[in-house]
């Protein structure tokens, strides 16, 4: 595979895809005219909707709820006095620039056509203004105070200094509601220029203005134009699932109704090379697909007006049109890896696209989901194809994306990317030969004819794409149960550990037909019980780095407690002190160790370790192996618990060098349960570490003996380990060669 | 070269019955001879190709070329590459890429065979001129007529210059001018010392063409041996009259 990409031969592979691809018209159809095509139309029927439903209800009168008698006359006088000066004021009639700017916005044009009057009708509301807003009776609300009358009067004199404060309030995103204000603050503008202009020519003095408007907005609800803004991420995700179909159906399916499936499949180049040169090509014409869809749409809603209408105050910046692109490739890649691995095992045209409409008909099940607002992107929405990417969308376009949920998100897109070219990989060319029925994608669960095969590099990766997501779900399935009793919750949690780290490793393994005693190796207690002195020295003195690391970490601004998460912690801690210290042992320490060994090191690293003999793979393999150990320990539900990722990486390679040297998982559990029941243990003799000078809640550094203490326990352990374990190994060589 | 050996393959058929395609059958073929498979349609020829291609598994038997199996279960990845590199086929059903040009579409499967990139321009050259299709190599495949169409394939089963080529039903399609020039060109690779599998139901000209003949009916080879020796056996003197035997022993049977 290197050399294939070193030599350009993989580079050609995918020039010539791309070749076939874009050469053909039924690709530039969809790539370059459906979304110039589409979006103008689009534009113009949504224009349509969105003229209906404001002109429908615009043209009669703005109903205003004041809270008295006397803010109706007030507010009737203002309107009064402002028509008489719109009136004479017949050389400037509109004077507002944002009406003049966007003359040519039919929408706002709406505005313009006010020059007749509008007719305002108070009413006075008995319950709370809001209220009567939230509920819809009105459109505006408006309470008056005049300030000179809480200032009691002192300017006597100046009978002209009244100073009005309206304060308005208005549903959010309703355009009748926001008509209403813009209409008040129109008027009040014409007042105090008035005013302004007036007083200049008395006496030359300046004031503030004399009406003042203070608008709060409520949230409105089912505004045609926020469910509109949340159709944008769908549209954008549709067009691109339409832009990757032709080019997945024609290089795979197509192949072999052209007849060049079975030459193709006949030349020694890997089929995994060959579908990847497919998978480039598809997922180009994906992306840029989705670089012409994001372009139309973005100049349309520009200069259509709609962007502002749709998408809030700030509009469609090209800023966000930058955001949604990378989510788009993200995607992009997904679903062109879907596709060719459904199209993998059509034989033609025709089967392909049976297979894909129902796909394609069941995406938008998800796609509309994601239309609710209340459909946040968050827990196990985060892992959900499809739908993860569709609300990432979304609140990237609205600007309040967060950032968790999005890693996590486009962590599991990618892995059910992996997923599907494996599958796809398998399948493909499968049919290259008439005739052998017998090829589905059940071919791809069916177990293997080998039996005590060794894990692949494809097995690691096949499954820690599997693996991670349904990890992830279950991280926040748990967290779900936080209201039960923690004693119930701790052992809850070890049983999912178990499932998790130990039984689907071994299910897997076994459906594979992995050699067990290879990958999960537990016995051969006779090659390292010399190195059990080491071994519980090393245990005991491993919290020691982790701890300084984790502080090390933490000066370069690696953290993600807050304040909060610390209270939170507090409550949690007395809770935990509660508990049973031998629950605590059993639960959280050894099952615990127990499964991650099981995992980490047997089925992780040994699977790697089995690969090759070579000292400098072994190395690989640990720091790969650790790396893992370390990226799974940050993943907390909502969060990302990066400061772990140093310290149980470090614990990481230690363990997985015992279990590399060892040749055994089980002296690895034992390190790993003693260091954890360590870590537990010590919160309950917290008075006793402080008489030594131990501060382990406040994230300090160990006092420097502590530190060189650990140290040097941990370089003895780590030392007599290596030797006594070294002697074995010649030992077990001898045996070999018997 | 080429070695067949009890290869057997069946097939379920749609109605759930097992249809043996090739029944045990044995063969070879030495560098320079071309090897007649001959049969009538459904006898197992295009079945046995792939058996021995590697695109097919058998059911049992293998098949070898320069002593290497060719079934990709018993090899490991850089031996199965190997063996596919030594081999060439040229199906009747073979297809051309619509959008690319002649001279794209060999360079691209030169590459798959991972040939060097300057060896393969001088032998696109040399094929170009041997086979006539200097003119078309900047042409989009589809513009290309049957008969240019058959000897682009051709160019594409032997950029990577393999000792043994499997052809099958080479001249379907085309008419007795392109025959003709296929045949010729057959003769030329014997000439050039390479093992040549044939399948073929032009019986006149394979008579001339072929050093042995393999009779297939219904998945078991029925004669197999030199011309001279097919005409003993049968006491026929031509091939179009012992395959109108073998068609009336299934009609009988």
């Amino acid at each position: 595979m290197i050399e294939l990409v070193l030599s350009g031969r993989l580079w050609r592979m995918c020039v010539k895809e791309l070749r076939e691809t874009l050469r053909d018209r039924r690709t530039i159809f969809t790539l370059v005219l459906m979304p110039l095509l589409v979006y103008p139309v689009l534009s113009l029927a949504l224009q349509r909707l969105i003229l209906n439903s404001v002109s429908s209800n615009k043209s009669e009168t703005i109903i205003v709820g004041v809270s008295s008698e006397r803010n109706v006359d007030v507010l009737g006088a203002a309107i009064n006095r402002s028509r008489q000066l719109t009136a004479s004021d017949s050389y400037r009639p509109f004077r507002y620039s944002e009406t003049v700017a966007s003359a040519d916005n039919p929408l706002k044009s709406k505005t313009r056509t006010s020059s007749q009057p509008i007719e305002w009708n108070a009413i006075v509301v008995e319950k709370p203004l809001k209220d009567s807003l939230e509920a819809g009776e009105v459109d505006v609300t408006v309470s008056i105070t005049n300030r000179i009358d809480e200032e009691s009067n002192t300017n006597q004199d100046d009978n002209r200094s009244n100073n009005f404060l309206f304060s308005v309030g208005y549903r959010e995103n309703d355009s009748r509601s926001e008509f209403a204000l813009s209409e008040m603050r129109k008027m009040l503008q014409t007042l105090n220029e008035n005013e302004a202009s007036e007083l200049r020519i008395a006496n030359g003095l300046s004031r503030g203005a004399p009406f003042e408007i203070l608008a709060t907005a409520i949230e409105g609800e089912n505004s045609i134009a926020s469910s509109l803004s949340s159709v944008i991420p769908l549209v954008l995700v549709l067009m691109t699932i339409t832009g990757a179909v032709y080019p997945a159906i024609d290089l795979t399916a197509g192949e072999r109704e052209r007849g060049t499936m079975e030459a193709l499949i006949a030349t020694p180049i890997s089929r995994f090379a060959l579908l990847l040169s497919k998978y480039v090509a598809v997922l180009t014409v994906a992306v840029l697909t989705a670089i012409a869809n994001l372009t139309a749409m973005f100049v349309t809603l520009r200069f259509s007006g709609l962007s502002e209408v749709l998408l809030g105050g700030h509009g469609f910046s090209l800023w966000s049109v930058i955001a949604v692109l990378p989510l788009l490739i993200v995607f992009a890649a997904f679903f062109s890896a879907i596709l060719l691995a459904l199209c993998s095992v059509a034989k033609s045209f025709k089967e392909a696209q049976a297979y894909l409409i129902p796909v394609i008909i069941l995406s938008m099940g998800p796609g509309i989901l994601s239309l609710l607002p209340s459909v946040r992107l968050t827990g196990t929405m985060a892992a959900i194809p499809l739908i993860n990417m569709i609300l990432m969308a979304r609140e990237c376009l609205a600007g309040d994306l967060e950032v968790i949920p999005g890693i996590i998100a486009v962590s599991t897109t990618l892995c059910y990317a992996i997923i599907a070219m494996s599958i796809a990989s398998q399948l493909f060319g499968m049919h290259a030969v008439p005739q052998n029925s017998e090829v589905s994608w059940r071919s791809w669960l069916r177990a293997p004819n080998q039996t005590n095969r060794l894990t692949t590099l494809e097995h690691l990766t096949i499954y820690l794409a599997f693996f991670f997501p349904i990890y992830f779900v279950a991280i926040h399935l748990l967290a779900g149960f936080n209201e039960i009793d923690l004693q119930q919750r701790v052992w809850l949690n070890a049983t999912a550990t178990v499932l998790l780290f130990g039984a689907l490793p071994l299910l897997f393994a076994l459906w594979r037909k992995l050699s067990i005693p290879k990958t999960f190796p537990v016995g051969g207690i006779s090659r390292w019980w010399l190195a059990i002195p080491g071994l519980l020295l090393i245990s005991v003195s491993m919290w020691t780095v982790a701890h300084e690391i984790l502080v090390f970490s933490e000066l370069f601004g690696i953290a993600s407690l807050d304040i909060e998460k610390l209270a939170n912690l507090e409550k949690a801690k007395t809770e935990f002190l509660a508990l049973p210290l031998t629950t605590v042992w059993i639960s959280m320490a050894i099952i615990i160790a127990m499964a991650e060994e099981w995992f980490f090191r047997g089925f992780v690293l040994q699977g790697m370790l089995n690969r090759s003999k070579d000292a400098r793979a072994a190395w690989i393999s640990l720091l790969v192996s650790a790396i893992l150990f370390g990226l799974f320990h940050t993943v907390a539900p909502n969060l990302l618990a990066i400061e772990r990722f140093l310290p149980t990486t470090a614990l990481g390679m230690i363990i997985g060098w015992i279990a590399w040297k060892t040749g055994s998982l089980i002296p690895g559990m034992i390190v790993h349960a003693i260091h954890n029941g360590l870590l537990f243990t010590m919160p309950r003799y917290e008075d006793l570490l402080r008489q030594w000078g131990l501060g382990i809640e406040n994230q300090k550094h160990l006092p420097l003996t502590w530190i060189a203490g650990g140290l040097a326990c941990l370089a003895i352990g780590i030392l007599m380990v290596q030797v006594m374990t070294k002697q074995v190994e010649i030992k077990n060589v001898e045996n070999i060669d018997f | 070269m080429i070695v067949a050996s009890e290869l057997s393959k069946a097939f379920r058929t749609t109605n759930g019955q097992m249809n043996q395609a090739v029944d045990a059958i044995s063969f070879t073929v030495s560098a320079g001879e071309v090897y007649g498979l001959l049969g009538p349609n459904g006898a197992g020829k295009t079945t046995t190709l792939r058996m021995v291609m590697g695109l097919l598994s058998p059911d049992s038997g293998f098949a070898t070329v320069d002593g290497a199996r060719t079934d990709s279960q018993s090899t490991n990845s850089n031996q199965s590459e190997a063996v596919l590199s030594k081999l060439g086929m040229i199906s009747t059903n073979d297809g051309v890429y619509p959008w690319l040009s002649v001279r794209e579409m060999l360079s691209y499967f030169a590459d798959l065979y991972g040939v060097p990139q300057a060896l393969a321009k001088t032998r696109l050259s040399e094929l170009a001129q041997l086979l006539d299709i200097e003119k078309v190599l900047n042409q989009r495949c589809s513009t290309l007529s049957t008969g240019q169409k058959q000897r682009v394939t051709f160019a594409r089963g032997l950029m990577h210059d393999p000792p043994v080529m499997l052809l099958d039903e080479p001249t379907r399609g085309l008419d007795v001018v392109g025959s003709r020039t296929v045949f010729q060109f057959i003769d030329l690779l014997r000439q050039r010392g390479k093992a040549i599998l044939l399948s073929t139901h032009r019986l006149d000209e394979a008579e001339r063409v072929c050093d042995r003949f393999g009779l297939l009916h219904q998945g078991k080879i029925r004669y197999e041996g030199t011309l001279q020796g097919l005409q003993i056996a049968t006491g026929r003197e031509h091939l179009v009259d012992m395959f109108i035997d073998l068609i009336d022993q299934r009609g009988a049977a």
